[in-house]
């Protein structure tokens, strides 16, 4: 079975590109631009294994997109995707399982690193092995 | 000051009385009478010390005269005899060897003595195994016979010669007492010479003088009536007398044996009156005697033995012979001398009284008595002196009273005249030659006319004197007034006016002034005295006080005015033991020799002056401290610009000091400011302050400096000029470029956060878009060959044609340069970020090895240069602590700093071994850090621009400007460190920096 992916980010050639990308690497993919429409999606459509979030967003942000998702679908797992300088993880994030080699800094020249980091959660079904 | 203690009391002029023995005619008889008296007095007493004396004198002369005749006489026999020894001893010294002759020439030489009646005979005597003695005889009948010789210690006379010839030196005689001949009863006396042969006395040549031969000679010697004489030997005894004597004492002793000579003793028992005589030749012998003992020493066996040799052997004439034998007595004792002098009261051959001298015969040692009758001696003296007194009382006596009777009839008689006249002249006219006599002398009338003439002057001059008189009490009311108003000024002035008379040290005069200055009043100052006066004076002042007074005494006077009035200026103690300070002006009064009389001073309490002075001196000192604690430059110039004020860090900072820099215009001292005279000039004039800022100035190490040039005019009190002070700022300009390049680095920072995300997001786009058209255009995708497919193409096409047309190139260029805008972005965000977390602590010498093998395989570096090629020089100090820091950054910083320095040295290619030192080494609480290459180095420009950001030297696309930037930041922000860079074109570069061991501290 493909793994299901939902991408948000506001900026639509980087969703698009790292879509093409995922897609390319045989997964399913779906975009939005903003929290509120992620949580819309998964509360339409759950079954999404892997979410890829922006934290810059047009009306909540990232991590609060993260926390609503996450409360609607504990298996749902994160992967962040940020182009804010400097970002390092709250503590909020670690709580749910989160670390910082989840975090990709904008702009990623190889987005292969990514499709690995999706296939081993998805193998392992959670953020380290040990989950 | 001191009053005049010795005011004398004038007795009130009594008229003198007039006594009559105060007449001009008494006084005149009185002192003609003493005068007269005195004459006569002084005429008799002359006549009896000093005139007696000459005429005593002159009888001793002729009493000198006729003994020295004698002794002269008695002389001439003695020397006659003694040659004649002194042959014959010559004679037996020369004819040792033959007996005969030498008897028959000895013969001969005495016969010829006899003959001459010079000796009465001869002895030889030689000494040895066998003594033997031939003697020669004069006989009655007038021939000389020669004894055989006698035996040894056989009487030839006597043997008194013998013994005394033995110790005596060849050419000294020997005279004998005089001894009775048995053969001839002749009384003879013998001189005996020694004979030497060997050196050794060997017997004696002897000749006999008769007594009886003298006695004619002293028959002639004094003319009848005139005295007569005698020779006596060493004993006092009798030789000689003038045969008249002769018999008469004969007559008188009556002696039994007339043949014998008398002696001393005869004489004297038959004439009681010769005792005197004889006194004074023993005391001649005594004198001898007396000299004799001081060579008695040593020589007592001799004169034991010349002792024993006379018969009569008392000790006094052995003495006596011991001196001849020696012949030690002085020149003087052996001249012709009077040796003593004595008076006869009744001389018994003269009747009369006579003088008897004593004189000396020397060599034979014998006396000449002379007596000579007193009448002839002092008698003649006494008539002169008599007729001369009488004659000098007449001739002085009666011209006195002549002129005495004459004065009295021409002066006494009319002075007493006039003076009468006077004595009873009135007021009223009058004339003086009234009843002044015919005969009164020219002189006088003379004086009664000019008395006269005197008289109508006088009365006139009376008249004019009252006037005068007049004047004059006119004008000492005037005096008075004037001298009162002086003495109101010296009382009232507030200066202490004073005199002190050097001679006596007193004080004459002190004002009362001194009691508001003093706080003693004049009189007790005067009691203190100018000793007391002086030890009030401040310790510290007496030198220069007594100085002064040195000076000012040992000044000429005519050298300079100042130099006898001069100010002096000292403490002094008051009565309340407060000091003041009092300014004085002394000067020294002279005498006409110019001898210092007094000093006079006038003194000031200068006080308040002083404190004043003092305060100003102070507040100056205060200031002058100020201006010269100023970190700042400080100079004060007139309108000319003429140096007036000259601060220590101006002295500093030109190297000159205020001495030299003063009076001089400011732009030639401090040529620095010379840009700026315009400006200082400038604000003179329009008495605006002026700013220059910023004033580049390269020092005198040739080092650029910049210096802020403030110039404040002056304007107040009518001082003109302005006060020039300049800052070196090159301190605080350095921190302020600092601060700018931080600031620049930390705006750079926040834009960096704020734009990241920004341009992120468009370059994320850029990237992966990239990726995905490499990956869509790859053959190995599967999906790509379907979509080919349906296309109507295949996959290799498509990718032969991108190949083809180089699109894979560019988009490899937009993947480099996205990742390199991607790369700016990351190192402009590190501007931002402070997280010290990361801190811990770290060796340096570690990480710079990790470093080194970092850049050794360096991707960029490789591609430029071996690394491998440069030589890396350590040098780590010792005991090199852990640094806290961040390990990551620290490690860019020195990597970035490796590599820039790999770059430098790249750049040129030289022929010097290219070359990196790092230097670590501890500095108090840092670790200083040093890379230094030997690349070519930077300009100035370069090396200020340095560590900002974006700045870059290397070619468009090899570097981001920001390494150094970043290095900088990381340093001193994030590490609160420092860091710097030493460089110039061709001489390498060297960065440096300084880690705090600890930065939290």
């Amino acid at each position: 079975m493909e793994p299901r992916i939902l991408i948000v980010d506001d900026e639509a050639t980087l969703r698009a590109n790292l879509a093409a990308f995922l897609e390319d690497e045989g997964m399913q993919v779906v975009t939005v631009s903003s929290g509120e429409e992620a949580i819309e999606t998964v509360d339409n459509d759950p079954g999404f294994q892997i979410c890829i979030m922006d934290m810059r967003l047009p009306g909540i942000n990232g991590q609060e997109a993260i926390f609503a998702l996450h409360a609607r679908d504990p298996d749902l797992l994160f992967l962040i995707h940020t182009g804010t300088a400097g970002y390092s993880m709250p503590r909020e994030l670690r709580s749910i399982g989160l670390r910082p080699e989840h975090v990709f800094k904008k702009p990623m020249s190889d987005m292969a690193p990514v499709a690995e980091t999706i296939r081993r959660m998805i193998a392992w079904g959670g953020y380290s092995s040990n989950d | 000051m001191a009053e005049d203690r010795h005011t004398t009391k004038n007795a009130p002029s009594d008229q003198p009385a007039t006594r009559w023995y105060n007449s001009l005619e008494w006084r005149m008889y009185l002192r003609f009478t003493v005068m007269l008296a005195i004459m006569i007095v002084g005429v008799v007493w002359v006549l009896l010390h000093s005139g007696g004396a000459i005429l005593r004198q002159s009888g001793n002369r002729y009493v000198e005269a006729a003994g020295n005749r004698l002794v002269a006489n008695a002389l001439e026999r003695v020397a006659q005899t003694e040659a004649t020894a002194y042959a014959m001893a010559r004679t037996a010294e020369a004819l040792s060897a033959d007996e005969a002759r030498l008897l028959r020439v000895l013969g001969e030489t005495l016969r010829s003595g006899v003959e001459r009646r010079i000796i009465a005979g001869g002895a030889l005597y030689l000494d040895g195994p066998s003594p033997r003695l031939w003697t020669w005889k004069r006989l009655p009948d007038g021939t000389l016979r020669r004894m055989d010789p006698a035996a040894a210690g056989g009487q030839g006379l006597n043997a008194e010669w013998r013994l005394a010839v033995a110790h005596l030196p060849p050419g000294i005689a020997y005279w004998t007492v005089p001894r009775m001949d048995e053969t001839t009863g002749a009384v003879l006396i013998a001189c005996a010479a020694p004979i030497y042969r060997d050196g050794e006395c060997a017997g004696a040549a002897v000749c006999y003088v008769d007594a009886a031969s003298m006695d004619a000679q002293l028959e002639h010697a004094l003319p009848v009536g005139e005295g007569y004489a005698l020779i006596l030997d060493r004993r006092n005894n009798p030789i000689s007398m003038p045969p008249d004597v002769s018999a008469a004492l004969r007559d008188r002793a009556a002696q039994p044996q007339s043949a014998r000579r008398p002696s001393a003793a005869d004489l004297v028992q038959a004439y009681p009156a010769y005792q005197p005589v004889f006194a004074a030749a023993a005391e001649v012998n005594q004198d001898i005697r007396t000299q004799v003992k001081w060579v008695m020493a040593g020589n007592e066996d001799l004169a034991a033995a010349l002792a024993a040799a006379n018969d009569d052997a008392p000790d006094q004439p052995g003495q006596l012979a011991m001196g001849m034998a020696l012949d030690v007595l002085s020149e003087e004792t052996r001249a012709s001398k009077l040796l003593g002098r004595t008076t006869i009261a009744d001389d018994p051959i003269l009747k009369a009284p006579a003088v008897a001298a004593v004189f000396h015969v020397p060599r034979a040692y014998w006396k000449v008595v002379l007596i000579v009758p007193e009448s002839l001696v002092a008698a003649p003296g006494a008539r002169i002196a008599a007729r001369i007194l009488v004659t000098l009382a007449l001739v002085l006596a009666v011209p006195l009273i002549v002129v005495l009777i004459l004065l009295r009839r021409d002066l006494i008689g009319p002075v007493r005249h006039m003076s009468r006249y006077l004595m009873g002249l009135t007021e009223t006219e009058g004339d003086f030659l009234q009843g002044m006599g015919e005969r009164a002398p020219n002189e006088l009338i003379e004086l009664a006319n000019a008395f006269n003439r005197r008289t109508d002057a006088l009365r006139a001059a009376n008249a004019q004197l009252r006037k005068e008189i007049e004047e004059r009490v006119r004008a000492e009311e005037a005096l008075r007034r004037s001298e009162a108003r002086f003495r109101n000024v010296l009382e009232n002035t507030r200066d202490l006016l004073y005199e002190l008379n050097l001679r006596t040290w007193q004080y004459e005069y002190i004002s009362p002034a001194a009691l508001q200055v003093t706080g003693f009043s004049s009189e007790e100052l005067n009691r203190l005295g100018a000793r007391q006066i002086a030890d009030r004076i401040h310790p510290q002042d007496r030198f220069l006080v007594s100085t002064h007074f040195k000076r000012l005494i040992a000044a000429d006077g005519d050298d300079a005015a100042e130099a006898t009035s001069s100010q002096v200026e000292y403490r002094w103690r008051d009565k309340n033991g407060a000091y003041l300070w009092a300014s004085e002006n002394r000067t020294i009064v002279r005498d006409a020799t110019g001898a210092p009389l007094a000093l006079v001073g006038s003194s000031r309490d200068v006080t308040e002056r002083k404190r004043s002075e003092q305060e100003m001196t102070r507040m100056r000192h205060y200031l002058q401290n100020i201006i010269n604690s100023m970190p700042s430059v400080i100079v004060g110039v007139d309108r000319e610009g003429i140096i007036t004020l000259w601060n220590l860090e101006a002295a500093r900072v030109t190297g000159r000091d205020a001495q030299e820099a003063e009076g001089k215009p400011f732009d030639q001292v401090f040529t620095l400011l010379a840009e700026v005279a315009d400006k200082v000039f400038d604000a003179i004039r329009s008495g605006e302050p002026l700013e220059s800022e910023r004033f580049v100035m390269e020092n005198r190490d040739g080092e650029l400096h910049y210096h802020d040039v403030i110039v404040y005019p002056l304007v107040a009190n009518e001082v003109e000029g302005a006060v020039i002070r300049v800052d070196d700022v090159t301190g605080r300009v350095q921190i302020e470029e600092m601060m700018v390049q931080t600031e620049k680095m930390m705006s750079v920072g926040g834009l960096a956060a704020g734009m990241a995300h920004e341009i992120n997001n468009p370059l994320g786009g850029i990237l992966q878009a990239c990726q995905n058209i490499e990956r869509r255009t790859s053959p190995q995708l599967p999906k790509n060959r379907a979509v080919a497919e349906e296309a109507g193409t295949t996959i290799e096409a498509v990718r032969e044609y991108i190949e083809r047309r180089g699109v894979l190139e560019f988009l490899h260029g937009i993947r480099a340069d996205g990742a390199r805008a991607a790369k700016i972005v990351a190192d402009m965000l590190a501007f931002s970020r402070r997280s010290e977390s990361h801190f811990a602590p770290c060796r340096l010498d570690d990480m710079v090895e990790t470093v080194l093998r970092l850049a050794a395989n360096d991707y960029d570096l490789k591609k430029h240069y071996d690394f491998r090629r440069i030589s890396i020089r350590r040098e780590y100090g010792p005991n090199l602590p852990e640094v806290r820091c961040d390990k990551t950054k620290i490690e860019q910083v020195l990597l970035n700093l490796i590599k820039n320095a790999a770059q430098a040295i790249a750049e040129e290619e030289k022929d010097v071994t290219p070359e990196i030192t790092i230097h670590i080494e501890r500095d108090g609480r840092y670790v200083r850090i040093e890379v230094a290459d030997n690349g070519p180095g930077m300009d100035e420009d370069t090396r200020r621009r340095v560590f900002e950001p974006f700045y870059t030297t290397k070619e468009v696309g090899v570097g981001t400007g920001l390494g150094l930037s970043v290095s900088y930041f990381i340093i001193t922000k994030q590490h609160r460190g420092a860091m710097s860079v030493e460089s110039a074109r061709g001489q390498g570069a060297r960065f440096i920096i300084r880690l705090p061991i600890d930065p939290e501290r």
